[in-house]
């Protein structure tokens, strides 16, 4: 019996030998999802980082809940592919096991022989994959804290714990595969697993209603994404667009491309010429072969592409995100009402700016700090409907007649040169605006449900500008208008108060942004001895009625941003990497099958009349438009995808189109170049099959 | 002139490992004429197949000649020879060879299309041939939803299509059933008594009597060869049996 068992572990070690072009990169492929898989579980055990910075979260904080959320999907992706390359290898090895049968194997033996050669799959799929995580796991822990700013850890960790889930959900995806190929032994009878692959190949009948819909969900899909005009939009939107256009994808090369070469076979002159002929004919049956290999394929790239460029996107714009969202070393802002409302006592004084600054630098001053610079601002913002006219109403009851609900955001001109450094010369009723059209800025003040005008303001545009100067994360369309002068917007505030009543009239908002001469920790020292000295009642003496002060260090809000921005473009590159090996490996064993199919193919047509040279130069036409297309048509996803990204982005605060423009370019041209590289390795092996 | 003519051909195979050479084609000679219809016969390892190739274009002898209307196709260039192929020779296989990616039209107009004629041109040709292999229902169905004999009229009328000048036949019958032979031997006497030059390899009996000559090949030699003269089909049949009992006696004989 023991000499039994070592036949059994002979043969399936031989199978695994012989059939090398087939599980050396599908064990390869085990390794690295394997390793990416205990690395995540590494990163999110790792008890180093949270003792960085003792009593307080970090930026690891993100990290931590991203590559959770990270391992769930990348063992998600990792099954799915698995499942697919099984069922691959099981097609090609059906003749294999068939010939196994018929010489006298029972169906048992062959079980064993699959036991076996899964277990070995396994141990060296996973426990390499572990090994190669252990190895990786120390450098990629480095790079990711370079990534979120924070120093490097000490000493090599090794979590067991890592290691033992690594293993489990392995485990358990190929016990789960040998279930279903056992069961696949166990129904069919050996003739057929003799027989294997080669079915009669009938031609693929145009599906209308496929092809109907697969326009039809592509267009819908990428309807929506060109005409998304706000982050929010973005996030509600985007799921189902993603599965539009997935559906369309599907249909696409299932049905459309059908439907396309068959409208080429039908005209002759076209299609009775020795190129076309081959192509036209050999494509119309590749993808009847494909269609759903190179739908994936393409869902993959498209995936991976969205994924790095709007992380990279992302990572790269958060230092422009911390130098306009946090101005000062110390950033401080507050929100007033120019006027008492019916719930403010009678001890209501009017705010006063002056007051709260010189206790602030006082503050900052007392505890031997010197302030090095100091800038102030004040705005103001409203919700408004945009009329048919390009106009602005306050009343955006009547569904009908409002285009769209902006939000309209009032600076003044002084602010605006503090902040970019431009002048604008406005004059009195004069304005200069991000965005909208027309010429002039019109705000109608009319009173919700009542349709009560209480007044008109009008400003002549004389500069529109191409970026927004107080740019904010909003559910809404921004509209920001910069205003000659205070005097002006406190107009504006008091209409708009008028019009919306006491109790939802908009309140003013004050920032003062100040850099001090302190070091980071110096500064954090500063931050505690505030909360504290605020506690004395007389610390605020003579400022006035305000509420919500927040006062916020840069430093904080950059560990804070980066952490986000690191973690979430870390996540991208991980399950970037996942998906890539996915896409090669279809791609590879597509080739792989095709070219044995291919073979024959080309063998009756060199018998026929066509030279060599001919047969080299269509399987390479053909081969390539194969290999092209999924990632054509993911580009093209990308085009469109690129106005929702961008939204989406600016919920992260984001807006800088010219960097998400740069990083989504960058991103498809890396792709294009690496599966150039994939091509060119796997042609060879078709090539090779082809011409054997 | 004879249409094609074989002289003292030879190939020497050399093994992968050890040099070992192998003689399939000792010296070949023979002369086929325009309009004839000869057979070629001989048993596994007689090096039929490989003279068939060698024909065909798709080998190359150790030496000796073929000429193909007085041309050495041995000494054709490696380019130009599919088209040599394409035009000039028709090819009908034991397997059909039939592309179940193209309909039967299509495959028939492939040798047409390879050779860059125009589609005009590609249906002035097919409709009459067509109609004379009654093929004319078939056209618009694919490969693999015909039986084995239309399969291999198929294949006959993609030989015929770019009007060769021979056809070569190799075991055209050895995958059909009886009737399926009769059938597809009546076509080639049929398209030999309209003028065609065919040359067939085949170690059926049956299908060599249909041929108006029939050469014997062992050891890689042209070892007799028998004309079917004013016989009819089963007095042929009869020589044909009787020589390969012959030859078979003679084989044992030769080996001792």
């Amino acid at each position: 019996m023991r000499n039994k068992g070592g036949f059994f572990i002979k043969l399936a070690l031989i199978s695994i030998r012989n059939n090398r072009k087939f599980y050396l990169p599908y064990i390869l492929a085990l390794v690295g999802d394997a390793a990416a898989m205990y690395i995540m579980s590494a990163l999110v055990n790792d008890p180093g980082v949270a003792s960085m910075t003792p009593g307080r979260p970090n930026g690891y904080m993100y990290v931590s809940v991203f590559m959770t959320i990270g391992m769930f999907i990348a063992y998600f992706f990792s099954a799915i592919f698995v499942c697919y390359i099984n069922g691959f290898l099981m097609k090609q090895r059906k003749k294999e096991l068939g010939l196994y049968n018929i010489l006298g194997m029972g169906k048992g033996h062959i079980a064993l022989v699959l036991v076996v050669e899964t277990v070995c799959i396994a141990l060296l799929g996973i426990g390499g994959g572990i090994a190669v995580g252990l190895l990786l796991h120390k450098l990629v822990s480095l790079v990711l804290h370079r990534m979120i700013g924070l120093p490097a850890p000490f000493g090599f960790y090794i979590s067991w714990d890592g290691m033992a889930q690594t293993a489990a959900l392995f485990a358990a995806l190929l016990a789960f595969t040998l279930l279903l190929n056992l069961n696949k032994v166990r129904v069919s009878k050996p003739i057929e697993l003799l027989r294997g692959g080669n079915v009669g190949e009938r031609e693929p009948k145009t599906r209308w209603l496929m092809t109907i819909a697969g326009v039809a969900a592509l267009g819908w899909g990428y309807y929506i994404a060109v005409t998304t005009r706000t982050g929010m939009d973005a996030i509600v939107t985007y799921f189902l667009a993603v599965a539009l256009v997935i559906v369309g994808t599907y249909c696409l090369f299932t049905a459309v491309s059908i439907f396309i070469l068959k409208a080429l076979r039908k005209n002759k002159r076209f299609y009775y010429r020795t190129g076309h002929f081959i192509g036209v004919s050999g494509m119309l049956y590749r993808m009847r072969q494909n269609a759903v290999g190179l739908a994936n394929i393409c869902i993959l790239c498209t995936m991976v592409m969205v994924m790095l460029s709007g992380t990279l996107s992302l990572y790269w714009g958060t230092a422009d995100v911390i130098d306009e969202q946090y101005p000062g070393d110390v950033n401080i802002s507050v929100r007033y009402y120019p006027q008492p409302r019916a719930q403010d006592g009678g001890d209501w004084e009017p705010f006063s700016p002056e007051a709260m600054l010189a206790a602030q630098t006082g503050f900052i001053q007392r505890q031997g700090f010197q302030v090095e610079q100091a800038r102030t601002c004040a705005d103001f913002g409203f919700g408004a409907g945009r009329l048919a006219d390009g106009s602005y109403t306050t009343d955006t009851s009547d569904r009908d007649a409002v285009e769209a609900i902006v939000t309209v955001t009032c600076i003044t001109e002084a602010d605006y040169t503090a902040r970019t450094g431009e002048t604008l010369d406005l004059g009195p009723g004069e304005a200069a605006v991000y965005g909208g059209a027309g010429d002039t800025l019109t705000i109608r003040w009319v009173v919700p449900k009542e349709g009560r005008e209480v007044g008109v303001s009008t400003f002549q545009i004389v500069r529109r500008l191409s970026e927004n100067p107080d740019f904010n994360p909003n559910i809404t369309q921004l509209v920001t208008v910069v205003l000659p002068d205070g005097e002006t917007i406190h107009q504006l505030w008091a209409l708009q108060a008028e019009v919306y009543g006491p109790e939802e009239y908009s309140s003013m908002h004050w920032k003062a942004y100040l850099n001090v001469d302190a070091s980071e920790e110096e500064l954090e020292y500063l931050k505690e001895r505030y909360w504290d000295a605020v506690q004395d009642g007389a610390f605020y003496e003579g400022t006035g009625s305000w509420q919500m002060l927040d006062w916020n260090l840069r430093s904080e809000g950059a560990a804070d941003a980066y952490g986000l921005a690191g973690g979430f473009l870390f996540l991208g590159i991980f399950l970037g990497f996942i998906l890539l090996v996915a896409t090669v490996l279809i791609i590879y064993y597509k080739q792989i099958s095709e070219g044995y199919e291919d073979k024959e193919r080309f063998e009756i047509m060199q018998k026929v009349g066509l030279s060599r040279a001919e047969v080299k130069r269509s399987i390479h036409s053909q081969i390539l438009t194969v290999f092209f297309l999924p990632i054509a048509v993911a580009s093209i996803h990308i085009l469109f995808d690129f106005n929702m990204v961008e939204k989406l982005l600016t919920m992260f605060y984001i807006h800088n189109t010219a960097l998400t423009a740069v990083c989504t370019l960058g991103t498809v041209l890396v792709f294009f170049a690496a599966y150039g590289a994939v091509y060119l390795l796997t042609a060879r092996t078709y090539y090779k099959i082809v011409e054997r | 002139m004879p249409i094609l003519e074989v002289s003292d051909l030879k190939k020497v195979y050399t093994t992968r490992f050890g040099g070992q050479q192998v003689q399939a084609l000792s010296s070949v000679n023979f002369a086929v004429e325009a309009g004839e219809y000869a057979a070629i016969m001989g048993e596994s390892g007689s090096g039929k197949t490989t003279l068939l190739n060698i024909l065909a274009a798709l080998d190359k002898p150790t030496s000796g000649q073929v000429l193909l209307d007085g041309k050495n196709i041995v000494n054709i260039r490696e380019r130009d020879i599919s088209a040599f192929r394409r035009d000039h020779l028709g090819f009908v296989f034991q397997d059909f060879n039939l592309l179940d990616t193209f309909s039967v039209q299509d495959n028939i107009l492939l040798p047409l299309v390879l050779a860059g004629k125009r589609f005009p041109e590609m249906e002035k040709r097919l409709t009459p041939l067509a109609r004379r292999l009654g093929l004319g229902d078939l056209l618009k169905k694919y490969p693999y939803e015909i039986s084995g004999g239309q399969k291999q009229r198929v294949a006959v009328a993609r030989a015929l299509i770019t009007e060769p000048r021979i056809v070569l036949a190799d075991e055209p019958t050895g995958a059909l059933d009886s009737k399926a032979t009769d059938s597809l031997l009546s076509l080639f006497d049929q398209v030999n008594a309209e003028g065609q030059t065919i040359l067939m390899v085949t170690h059926s009996t049956k299908a060599a009597s249909h041929a108006k000559r029939v050469l014997f090949i062992r050891d890689g030699e042209v070892f007799h060869q028998i004309y079917k003269g004013v016989s009819s089909t089963e007095e042929m049949y009869q020589k044909i049996s009787d020589t390969l009992t012959l030859l078979a006696a003679g084989g044992e004989n030769h080996a001792q």
